[in-house]
This record gives C-alpha cells, sequence and structure tokens, in this order.
C-alpha cells in the first residue's frame, strides 16, 4: 500500500514554488548521468520548495534515478532537508551546514515526475545562503 | 565518531508512545525500491521509541540504509532490529543523527519485523524534530 501525503514544510512558508528544468551532464555507454545545481537564500524561519521537472529525452527505453541530493549552506546552523516525488515524501533529513541525503542504488523516477526539495530554515533570526547538488543516472532498459 | 556496536545485550524497551510523535509519514514500493519516512516533534529528555516499519507483502527485502536525525546536536542511538526467525540487531551512535548502513544489504520478508529504534538524549528544556528515513529494494 502506497500513502500519498502531502509535503509541508514547517515555519512560515514564503510562497515560492521554484521550477527547473534538468539537463544530462556527462554520460558513459549505456548509462547517463544527470544533475542540477543552484543557489537560493532561505530566510530566516522559512523555506524554500525547489522543484525539478521537465528531465530531458523522455522515453520509454530509459529508466531514470536519483541518487543524491546535497545541500550546504554558509551559516553554523542546523537545517533541514525534505525530498518528495510527486506528493510523497521520499526522505528527510537534519544536519548542520551540511546535509547529504544519498538514495542506495538510486530511486526510480518517471521523467513525467516532480522531484521536490525543501530547504527548511527553521532559525528565528538568520538567514542563510543555500547551495544544493541534485544528481543521478539513467539506464537503458533494453537494446 | 561514529560507534558502532552490534549487541548491546539488554537491548531498548519496547516504549509505545510513538503513535502520538509521528508528525507525517510516507512509505511505499516504486518499480522495485521500498522506502519509508518518518517525521516526528515534541521530542524532548531522554526519550525512546520505536516504529514497526510495514513492509511490501509476498515481497523479498533488502534494507539498504536507515538514517535518523534530529533538530539538535544531541547524542542519538539508532537501533535496527530485525525480529524474525532469529533477532538481530544493529546500533548506531552519534551527535545530531545517525546512519546504518549494513556492508551486505539486509534480506528481509513480510514474514519479518522491522523496528526502528530511536534514543535521543535531549535536555528537557527543549523541543527536538526528529526524522527516520529508510531505504531498499524489493523484488
Amino acid at each position: 500500500m502506497v500513502r500519498s501525503i502531502t509535503p509541508r514544510g514547517v515555519g512560515r512558508p514564503d510562497n515560492e514554488r521554484e521550477v527547473h528544468r534538468v539537463s544530462l551532464q556527462s554520460f558513459q555507454a549505456q548509462q547517463e548521468l544527470w544533475s542540477y545545481s543552484n543557489t537560493y537564500n532561505v530566510p530566516a524561519f522559512s523555506y524554500r520548495a525547489i522543484i525539478l521537472t521537465g528531465f530531458d529525452l523522455p522515453s520509454e527505453d530509459w529508466k531514470f534515478y536519483l541518487t543524491d541530493v546535497l545541500v550546504t549552506v554558509n551559516k553554523n546552523l542546523r537545517f533541514l532537508v525534505d525530498i518528495a516525488q510527486n506528493d510523497m515524501y521520499i526522505g528527510s533529513k537534519w544536519g548542520t551546514q551540511k546535509v547529504h541525503i544519498k538514495f542506495p542504488t538510486g530511486f526510480p523516477f518517471l521523467t513525467t515526475d516532480e522531484l521536490k526539495i525543501f530547504i527548511v530554515n527553521y532559525d528565528t533570526s538568520v538567514d542563510m545562503d543555500a547551495s544544493l547538488y541534485v544528481g543521478g543516472f539513467r539506464e537503458l532498459t533494453g537494446e | 565518531m561514529v560507534k558502532v556496536v552490534t549487541s548491546r545485550g539488554v537491548g531498548f524497551p519496547d516504549y509505545t508512545d510513538i503513535i502520538h510523535r509521528v508528525a507525517i509519514s510516507a512509505y511505499g514500493k516504486n518499480q522495485g525500491y521500498f522506502w519509508a519516512m518518518y517525521k516526528f516533534s515534541n521530542i524532548y529528555g531522554q526519550v525512546q521509541y520505536y516504529v514497526d516499519i510495514p513492509l511490501p507483502e509476498g515481497k523479498k527485502i533488502y534494507l539498504h540504509q536507515v538514517e535518523v536525525s534530529t533538530s539538535l546536536g544531541y547524542l542519538v542511538d539508532l537501533v535496527v532490529r530485525i525480529i524474525g526467525d532469529v533477532t538481530e540487531e544493529h546500533i548506531v551512535s552519534d551527535y545530531g543523527g545517525a546512519t546504518f548502513r549494513p556492508r551486505v544489504p539486509i534480506y528481509l520478508t513480510s514474514d519479518d519485523t522491522l523496528r526502528v529504534f530511536f534514543a535521543h538524549y535531549g535536555p528537557i528544556t527543549t523541543t527536538a524534530y526528529v526524522s527516520l528515513s529508510l531505504w531498499g529494494v524489493q523484488e
């Protein structure tokens, strides 16, 4: 049974939805890597919701996988990163200055899916700048 | 430093207050992948909780990784207990959160119970949030 729960951040939402297309950056034979990176300001006691969608070259012959979400911030703060596939959480982690969520073997998803990364700043007075890296691979399923 | 202990002997009490602490949960399966995620709130003091992870019926499951982390930097014990024909337990402790990543994925069936404990050694005066995530493969 799969239960679907709409992700919600904690703290004061800033109502900001950012949608980014993702392009493939490097490849090997039979396996291509994809990645996305950007930087964001996360004001005190708020979160940024970054939506990755529009993965290139949708084809039934390819399967896409998510392997890494890495967020580093410029302040010595504990902060939270949540990850959702469409409207369902698939991971959550707290850390200080750096949060690295590694999906063993790669989390499978479709090119039509949305990957959402929530960067949550619980501190009530300190803004932070966050650097986001998201990466994975795609794999040819057959000849 | 991460301290890995294969057996603690006494084990944890099977404390059942966890249901009141779960703020958000999600679990499921997707193209051969299996995962679960819980977010807990209102954790304070020195407390121990556990949650039984629902396992897909009729599937072979290989557990790859379990991770717990908290909003505070205090010590956390993560205990992964598999209750089946033979019960095995793995304990990882670290400050602010802990990750259990077996060298070889742990084989489970839906007949087993996958019970994940965490102990949070925080102060009585500060409330913590705790995130728990685990990932594996199902066949």
